[in-house]
């Protein structure tokens, strides 16, 4: 486990938040709630040039080359800063699914993801593969409303679907704590095939466990930012002639909050880590482990961090109720709970935790 | 804890010399002193395996608390004369600093030290009552705070910090029974005790240095994570009928492999500080947490069976029944000793986050 950075990491940290302080920040994030497709465009426009959408891509066809620690980086920015855009959907998801399929440089599904032109969402379950084409309804696709292609896993394969085809009806709908979803209807859908039987099964589990890392990164740095903002609270806000952090219950409630950010930058790091790992059973044990541990602390962390702030903390005005909301969508979108029966019939089968080292 | 029971003294001497003939009793002592002059990281790992295995730790008042207090305070004289008998457990030392009214509040230790002349063998006359010796009834030498000038412009800085030899006159040791029906902890009083000045570690009256070089000393075992890996591998040895038991161990078992990964940041972010940390306080707070709940948990997986209990101790009936709620009860002290919790947070909230 390689804890350092390596000075390309630390460059791509460095761009990547210069240009989420500048584009980030409550005010942004209020807007982009308010509009009509969730993000900012120009924002979006914006990581596009700076590369960050093509960070899973290899080198041979102009990416990055990024794994975990790339994924923590982006993800601890746009949580802290507030950045909700497409970029779990379209460039660590779908761009998963279609570095696995022989990318090759002329693919005009990958070009249009790296310049930023298409957004693609994944639409995994509900979807079935009849004579007519691909039919079903899924419900909540994130960012299901603004993609322009759906990636559609049914059969035990993956297609690429038009999602601007009559074939398809969507309802779009804002989501709390930002971004957008959407219920997609298809009827008799053309799909281009881009993973068949062989190959769709490892390429939706490695999609699902980079999202997981996302997620984790989002989260770590929306609960950072949550616990800067509540810990200046402390010092500044006063009550009965004194700053309230003199008082020792809240004093030991902050230090309880910084216990529990550390554990969460750890479950991020075994996360991040987990996915090199080439032991299936332990790459699930250790993303199952994080898993809990930062479903568990975005709770701890959104909770106190507004019960701290007093009032402000449940006003719209305020940053620390939007951290708050956005920790609570990260907790439902976590399955904890099967994370806790991969742990369990783990245990069961080997009764051995000695192999839990790293 | 052995498997859940308390190991003899026989054989925690006997494995103490073991580890001792391979230079492994002595895991945070530079090779000089006989120690495998081991990395942070490495120690950590060593009593991981010790844990999990499951066998004692190495006598830590000896060998995490006073043998690196010698080794950078003590005296030539004193290093040849202690460390060697210190490693191999033929002095076993206990330590003698909290008093009925100096506990998270350790400078208010009223034991007295009055210096005595007699030329080359001037003596401190020791009067006082010491509480909460851990396994004082199998120690020899206790290492011990005393006031030397109750006069001192600041409550630290009239302590001294000295060696005591327990078969001295005066020296008497009583037990306290704990909840979990066993004696560990014992109280000493101390009436008109000559210590002679060789026994002297560091300076008159800055006894306070000491103090805070041996609290802070072996934070590489501070979160105990591999006794709290054995628990729950017991847990599942046990096999519960309550669904419930298998899904709390995994969530303990969750924040216990990401507490790992913790330890392993803060020791290597510690490594080349000398010290005290402010972040060793995260693994006492979280090591404890979790060891606590999964002594709860074994307890709860043993159901009503673990109320049973046998007037000759927890011992005398088999494991896992008769040693969990007795194991439960004892660890709440856990949170307790070592720098009670609410002093960790203190820490935390004061030297770290500045309120």
């Amino acid at each position: 486990m390689d804890l350092e950075l390596s000075d390309e990491q630390r460059l791509l940290l460095e761009m990547v938040e210069r240009f989420a302080t500048d584009a980030g920040g409550l005010e942004p994030h209020r807007v982009a709630l308010e509009s009509e497709v969730g993000y900012s465009c120009q924002t979006w426009q914006k990581m596009a040039e700076l590369g960050l959408l093509s960070i899973l891509f290899t080198e041979e066809i102009g990416g990055l080359g990024g794994g975990g620690t790339e994924l923590m980086i982006i993800g601890e920015s746009m949580g802290r800063h507030m950045i909700a855009t497409p970029f779990l959907e379209t460039a660590v998801v779908a761009a998963t699914i279609l570095a696995g399929n022989c990318p090759r440089a002329q693919d005009p599904l990958i070009d249009g993801l790296l310049n930023g032109t298409q957004i693609y969402a994944l639409v995994e379950k509900g979807i079935e593969l009849g004579p007519r084409g691909l039919s079903g309804t899924a419900i909540g696709i994130a960012a299901g409303g603004q993609a322009d292609r759906l990636i559609v896993a049914a059969g035990g394969a993956i297609y690429s679907v038009d999602a601007t085809s009559s074939a398809i009806s969507r309802e779009d709908y804002p989501l709390h704590g930002g971004g957008r979803a959407a219920d997609i209807r298809l009827s008799g859908a053309k799909g281009d095939l881009i993973a068949d039987k062989d190959t769709a099964e490892p390429l939706l589990r490695r999609a699902a466990d980079r999202r997981v890392v996302f997620l984790a990164s989002e989260a770590l740095g929306a609960a950072e930012a949550a616990f800067e903002a509540t810990v200046d609270y402390l010092k500044t806000r006063v009550q009965f002639g004194t700053p309230i952090g003199a008082n020792q219950s809240l004093q030991h409630r902050a230090a309880e909050l910084f216990v529990e950010i550390e554990q969460l930058r750890s479950a991020v790091i075994l996360a991040a880590c987990s996915l090199d790992e080439l032991d299936t059973a332990k790459r699930a044990r250790g993303l199952a482990a994080a898993t809990i541990v930062v479903a568990k602390v975005a709770r701890f962390v959104g909770q106190w961090t507004v019960q701290l702030h007093g009032g402000i903390g449940v006003a719209d005005e305020h940053a620390v109720g939007h951290w708050f909301l956005r920790l609570t969508a990260i907790n439902l979108l976590l399955d904890s709970r099967s994370s806790v029966d991969v742990l369990v019939s783990e245990g069961r089968s080997s009764a051995n935790l000695r192999t839990s080292g790293s | 804890m052995l498997e859940g029971r308390v190991p003899s003294r026989e054989e925690v001497v006997a494995w103490q010399r073991t580890l001792n003939r391979r230079g492994w009793a002595t895991p945070s002592w530079p090779k000089q002193w006989g120690g495998p002059g081991w990395s942070p990281i490495e120690r950590a790992i060593f009593f991981d395996e010790l844990h999990q295995a499951p066998a004692p730790e190495p006598v830590s008042f000896n060998v995490a608390m006073l043998g690196p207090v010698l080794i950078r305070y003590g005296t030539e004289e004193q290093k040849s004369r202690f460390l060697p008998a210190t490693a191999n457990l033929d002095i076993w030392w206990c330590q003698g600093f909290s008093e009925p009214g100096a506990g998270s509040d350790l400078a208010a230790v009223r034991t007295t030290g009055v210096r005595m002349s007699g030329g080359a063998d001037d003596y401190f006359l020791i009067n006082g009552h010491k509480i909460w010796q851990g396994m004082a009834h199998h120690a020899n030498w206790m290492f011990i705070l005393v006031r030397t000038d109750p006069n001192a412009s600041k409550r630290q800085a009239g302590l001294t910090f000295l060696l005591l030899d327990m078969t001295l006159p005066g020296v008497n040791v009583r037990p306290i029974i704990t909840i979990d029906g066993r004696h560990e902890v014992n109280e000493v009083f101390l009436d008109d005790v000559r210590v002679p000045v060789d026994c002297l570690v560091g300076i008159e009256n800055d006894g306070w240095t000491m103090t805070k070089a041996l609290l802070s000393n072996e934070r590489t075992n501070i979160a105990r994570i591999g006794m709290t890996k054995h628990i729950l591998r017991r847990i599942k040895t046990i096999g519960s009928e309550d669904a419930s038991v298998a899904k709390r161990a995994a969530a303990i078992e969750a924040e216990l492999r990401v507490l790992e990964v913790t330890q392993l940041r803060i020791l290597t972010a510690q490594s080349g500080v000398d010290g005290a940390d402010p972040r060793s306080s995260i693994l006492k707070l979280k090591g404890v947490e979790l060891r606590q709940a999964a002594s709860e948990l074994l307890m709860q997986a043993v159901g009503t069976a673990s109320l049973r209990a046998d007037p000759a101790g927890p011992e005398a009936i088999a494991n896992p029944v008769g040693t969990a709620l007795p194991n439960y009860a004892i660890l709440r002290a856990a949170s307790i000793y070592g720098g009670a919790s609410e002093i960790q947070k203190t820490i935390i909230a004061k030297s770290v986050l500045g309120l």
